[in-house]
C-alpha cells in the first residue's frame, strides 16, 4: 500500500459537496492576469466602512514533487486525480476560511469551477483533509491519500486548454505540492491576495466584504498608480531576464536594457517568456496570511 | 545558552535552519564549491525564515532593475533585557527574486549553535539555492557602534553568467572589526532588497519568537535605525526605494520610513 501526501498553498479553494460526484474539487483558479479594483470593508462599529484600491500581480499554478529542489509542471488548463487512489471516505476536519465568512451568497461561477476555465482542478474522490496555519500564518490545505501501491497521478487537459498534454506519472516521492503563488517574493500587495480565491464564486471578486480578508490590515492604504508602475516593471524585468545574469545579458544584447553594465561579453541562449519564469517562482511556501487557501461552503 | 538536544545538527542561520554539515566558514580566497545539501528543509515552516513572512518586522523593496551596490548603516541596539533566552537577527541584504538565496551583512544577539553568545555580533551570511549557508569570520560588537554593511558587486567580476559580490558587515570606527565574505560566481540577479529587518528565535527551543507582552524582554533592548541608506541598480544609476513594511499588530511594533526613504526605523516593545 502507499501513499499520498497534497499540500495545497495559495490561491487553491476546495470545494466540498457542491459538485456531483466529486466530494471534494480544488480549484486553481487562473490568476494570471495584474487586477485592479477597488473593495470596501468594514472598520469596526463606530466607524464608517473604508474603500481602498488594490492591484493584484499574477500567481502561476505549479506542482512540485518536493519542498525544494523537486520537478516542476505549470498547470495550464490541467485536469488532476490519483488514478489508483483506494477507495476510502473523504475525512474532513473543518478549518480554514470559507469564502462565505468574507461576502454574503456565494455561489459557484459554473464556468470557472465546473467548466474547466481555471488553472487546474484536482478532484478529491476520498482521504483525510485537514488545514494547517492561521492566525499570523497563512493557511495551507493539507490531504493525505491511501493508494494501492506507489501513486499514479493523471493529469489531462480541461475542455479548452491550450496545452493538450496527458500523462500518467508516479509520484516517488509520495509527496505533492499544489500552489498558485506570487513570482515574486514581494510584499507590497499581498494584503489583498485572498481576493484571488473569489474567482471561483459567481460574479467572481466582490467590491464589498463583511469583514476583512485574511493578511488585510485595518490600516490598509489605497495603492497608487506609481507604485503599481513599479511592480509592473519590477515584474516586467524578471520575465526578460528569468531573475539571472545570463537572462540580463540577454536582454542588453536585444536592446532591451541599456548596457553594458561593468565588462559587456557576447551574450546568447534563449528568451524567456512565462513558462521560463514558472521555473523561477518561489519556493512552494505562503508568506502571507492573504496567500491563504479558501474552502466552499 | 545552547540549542536543545532535538535541534543539534542544525544551526538556526538568518536564512532558517540548516544543517551543521552544510554551513561552512569561508576564508579569504576560499572557492570551495558545495553540492546541493543533503539534507533539505523538512517541511515549508523551515522555509519561512527564507522571506519576510518569517521575519518579524521588515521595509522591503522590488526595484525595477537589479541591484548592483547596497550601503546600510544601522547602531547596535541596546541588549535585550534578558539576556539569554533569544537569537536575534538584524540586517539589510539582498536576495534573488523567489528567494532562494540572500547575501546579508548580519548584526546578531544569542548563540546560533556555532557561534555568538549574550553579546552582540557582526557576520556576513551568503545563503545558497544549493541549501549551503556560507559566512565570514565574526567580530564582538557593542551598543552604540555604527555598523555599515554594504553588499556589492566585485568590481569588473561580471561574466556572461554571473558576478562575484562581496558581502561586508563592518564597524564604522574600528577597521579591524570587518566581517566580509567574497560570493564567487552567483548567477543570480539580485531583485528583492531588504532595507532593515528584524529576525528572532526563542532559545533553547529555536522555534521562531512570537511577538507579545509576555516576550519583550527577548527582544532588543531599543529600537534599531538603519540610515544612510544608498541603492546603485546594475545600470551604475542610483535609485530609490519605496519601501513596503511589515510588522505584528503588537503594541510597540512598528516600522517607520522616512519621507525620503533612506531612513528605516523598526521599533519592538
Amino acid at each position: 500500500m502507499g501513499e499520498l501526501n497534497i499540500t495545497f498553498q495559495g490561491v487553491c479553494t476546495s470545494i466540498f459537496g457542491m459538485i456531483p460526484g466529486v466530494p471534494m474539487r480544488t480549484v486553481l483558479p487562473d490568476a494570471l492576469a495584474v487586477l485592479f479594483g477597488q473593495v470596501v470593508f468594514p472598520t469596526g462599529l463606530n466607524s464608517s466602512p473604508r474603500a481602498v484600491d488594490y492591484y493584484l500581480m499574477p500567481h502561476i499554478a505549479i506542482i512540485r514533487d518536493k519542498l525544494v529542489n523537486g520537478q516542476h509542471y505549470w498547470l495550464r488548463g490541467s485536469y488532476l486525480k490519483v488514478v489508483n487512489a483506494k477507495p476510502q471516505p473523504l475525512c474532513w476536519e473543518r478549518g480554514g476560511y470559507s469564502l462565505t465568512q468574507f461576502k454574503k451568497n456565494v455561489g459557484l461561477s459554473r464556468s470557472v469551477a465546473l467548466e474547466g476555465r481555471a488553472a487546474a482542478y484536482f478532484d478529491i474522490l476520498g482521504g483525510r483533509v485537514w488545514h494547517e496555519g492561521g492566525s499570523d500564518d497563512p493557511v495551507i490545505t493539507r490531504v493525505s491519500i491511501k493508494t494501492d501501491g506507489p501513486p499514479i497521478l493523471s493529469i489531462t487537459p480541461l475542455p479548452g486548454a491550450i496545452q493538450q498534454f496527458t500523462t500518467e506519472q508516479v509520484v516517488q516521492t509520495s509527496e505533492l505540492y499544489v500552489t498558485n503563488l506570487d513570482v515574486q517574493a514581494s510584499v507590497e500587495d499581498t494584503q489583498f491576495d485572498f481576493l484571488w480565491n473569489y474567482l471561483v464564486t459567481e460574479g467572481g471578486i466582490p467590491n464589498e466584504l463583511l469583514e476583512r480578508t485574511p493578511g488585510m490590515t485595518r490600516q490598509a492604504n489605497s495603492v497608487t498608480f506609481a507604485h503599481l508602475g513599479e511592480r509592473m516593471k519590477a515584474l516586467g524585468t524578471l520575465i526578460e531576464t528569468s531573475g539571472t545574469v545570463h537572462g540580463w545579458r540577454n536582454a542588453q544584447a536585444g536592446g532591451d536594457e541599456p548596457g553594458p553594465f561593468l565588462k559587456m561579453d557576447a551574450a546568447g541562449g534563449d528568451g524567456s517568456d512565462l513558462g521560463t519564469l514558472a521555473k523561477f517562482t518561489i519556493d512552494p511556501v505562503a508568506m502571507d496570511p492573504s496567500c491563504s487557501t479558501s474552502n466552499l461552503p | 545558552m545552547h540549542l536543545t538536544n532535538d535541534l543539534k545538527d542544525l544551526v538556526i542561520t538568518p536564512h532558517g535552519p540548516v544543517h551543521k554539515d552544510c554551513i561552512h566558514l569561508i576564508e579569504e580566497g576560499d572557492q570551495s564549491v558545495y553540492p546541493v545539501c543533503p539534507f533539505p528543509p523538512k517541511d515549508a515552516p523551515a522555509l519561512r525564515p527564507r522571506g519576510p513572512g518569517g521575519w518579524i518586522e521588515s521595509a522591503t523593496f522590488t526595484p525595477s532593475e537589479p541591484l548592483r551596490s547596497m550601503e546600510v548603516k544601522f547602531t547596535v541596539p541596546d541588549p535585550p533585557d534578558e539576556s539569554d533566552g533569544s537569537l536575534i537577527y538584524l540586517f539589510p541584504g539582498a536576495q534573488d527574486a523567489h528567494g532562494s538565496t540572500i547575501l546579508q551583512p548580519v548584526l546578531q544577539w544569542g548563540s546560533n549553535g556555532v557561534f555568538g553568545g549574550s553579546h552582540w555580533t557582526i557576520v556576513s551570511w551568503h545563503c545558497t539555492p544549493e541549501g549551503q549557508s556560507r559566512y565570514s569570520h565574526h567580530h564582538k560588537v557593542h551598543a552604540g557602534q555604527t555598523i555599515v554593511g554594504t553588499v556589492q558587486v566585485k568590481e569588473d567580476s561580471c561574466g556572461p553568467d554571473s558576478c562575484d559580490w562581496i558581502v561586508e558587515a563592518r564597524v564604522e570606527d574600528d577597521p579591524d572589526k570587518c566581517a566580509r565574505l567574497e560570493v564567487l560566481g552567483l548567477k543570480q540577479l539580485l531583485l528583492f532588497l531588504i532595507g532593515g529587518a528584524l529576525e528572532a528565535y526563542a532559545l533553547p527551543t529555536g522555534a521562531p519568537l512570537k511577538a507579545g507582552q509576555d516576550s519583550c524582554r527577548l527582544f532588543p533592548g531599543s529600537e534599531t535605525v538603519f540610515r544612510d541608506i544608498c541603492l546603485v541598480n546594475l545600470n551604475c544609476d542610483e535609485f530609490r526605494a519605496d519601501w513596503g513594511i511589515r510588522y505584528p499588530n503588537v503594541c510597540g511594533f512598528g516600522v517607520n520610513v522616512s519621507r525620503d526613504k533612506k531612513r528605516i526605523t523598526l521599533s519592538n516593545c
